[in-house]
């Protein structure tokens, strides 16, 4: 495949960058079949498939048909679909493999760890005593000012999501207006909004897509 | 025994609220892995993944994806991780199921990587039998009602044929199946703390 260069890649519109994901994306070739692969389960949205770097013997990679990047770009139902068979793959590792336990996984975007652009859930059976120690996760302790500062910032993205308004100010359907993010976050946080303008308020696939580069 | 998230959804503890409806609970870790940690239960006390309703888990996970992508949004962070122990060797410490959701920044310092593990040719054909067969089973207790319904299916390979004999012509084999994942249940419940 011909080399391609950043500023090729500087110019594609999200389309563009979505299609050649694509095009390079080796789970789009194994749903394919041009790439080989231990096929665990498969229907019309999904395909498992064992890991062949394994965490621990019978990690299953669970990825939907469709090549999506991230989950915040998947469809609805499609997410519903792939649980409903995680939990199935989940009770089957349990039941034949002998795990005392699974760990269901997924990173989104490159800074969470994703290596290929492909979404996908990992499914790792677990034993006592496996020596796995990545999914043991940090605790940290948080002052209760800088909590009600994230709750708050959070808490108005989240409420316009699932489509509550209850606050007098009127919620965005497009754009924040800059004073009203700034107050509501702290100095760390500022400091991360300057080097990062592109994205303001919306959610879009051209911020997803630099997750990436 | 309590259980803390039952007592959050019980409004007998308080905690970082960010949504709430009839099934789903979420809230922020009182102890969180990076800035922006959140977790999502189902509101019904349940200790492991398979003891979730289809319906509670289909509701946590479309809380989990919107909450994802409120994280995204609201503190800009760079990625999310999803993360679900389910049982006490997979890591679980509550005992009631729960999604964390996790921001990310390139510079956080957190790495969530593992070593793979090796395994021969003849390992992996082993496991691929394995979970292939049991995942091709378990499609039979999902349709009880309509027990002609998989021999209408089209036919598609060799393979697909086999498991679909499997299934319609040792019905009795389930039940002692079923029992055993009962069984499985029931101890996981046990080994909850």
């Amino acid at each position: 495949m011909a080399e391609i260069t950043k500023e090729q890649i500087e110019k594609m519109s999200p389309e563009e960058l979505k299609e050649l994901q694509k095009q390079q994306c080796i789970f789009c070739q194994i749903i394919s079949g041009k790439v080989a692969s231990r096929k665990v389960y498969e229907d019309e949205t999904c395909l498992a498939i064992l890991d062949i770097n394994p965490a621990n013997p019978g990690h299953v990679l669970l990825i939907p048909k469709e090549h999506q990047s991230i989950m915040p770009l998947m469809q609805e139902k499609d997410i519903s679909h792939l649980f409903k068979i995680a939990k199935k793959i989940s009770a089957s590792q349990i039941r034949t493999l002998q795990a005392e336990g699974t760990n269901i996984f997924i990173a989104n975007g490159a800074a969470a760890g994703q290596k290929a652009s492909h979404f996908m859930i990992h499914l790792i059976p677990r034993k006592q005593n496996d020596g796995i120690t990545a999914m043991t996760l940090p605790k940290n302790d948080i002052s209760k000012e800088d909590q009600d500062k994230l709750l708050k910032t959070v808490k108005k993205k989240v409420d316009e999501r699932f489509g509550i308004k209850e606050k007098q100010e009127p919620i965005m359907t497009d754009r924040p207006k800059p004073e009203q993010v700034k107050t509501e976050v702290d100095q760390d946080e500022k400091n991360d909004l300057k080097e990062e303008t592109k994205p303001k308020g919306k959610f879009n696939l051209d911020y997803i897509s630099k997750l990436f580069k | 025994m309590s259980c803390e998230y039952c007592e959050i959804v019980e409004k007998k503890s308080g905690a970082a609220k960010l949504y709430e409806d009839d099934k789903v609970i979420a809230f922020l870790a009182d102890k969180p892995a990076t800035i922006g940690h959140v977790i999502i239960a189902p509101k019904k006390h349940s200790p492991i993944l398979e003891s979730v309703s289809d319906e509670d888990l289909e509701k946590v996970f479309k809380t989990a994806n919107k909450i994802s992508i409120a994280l995204f949004e609201s503190i800009r962070c760079e990625g999310t991780n999803l993360i679900i122990h389910n049982g006490i060797e997979a890591g679980q410490e509550a005992p009631h199921f729960s999604v964390n959701i996790i921001a990310r920044r390139n510079d956080d310092g957190f790495f969530l990587e593992w070593a793979p593990k090796q395994l021969s040719e003849e390992e992996m054909s082993t496991i691929e039998l394995k979970l292939k067969e049991d995942l091709a089973k378990k499609e039979t207790p999902a349709q009880p009602k309509e027990p002609e319904k998989p021999k209408e299916e089209p036919k598609k390979d060799d393979t697909k044929k086999e498991e679909i004999k499997d299934t319609t012509e040792e019905p009795k084999k389930e039940t002692p199946k079923e029992d055993k994942e009962e069984n499985y249940l029931i101890r996981q419940l046990r080994r909850m703390p």
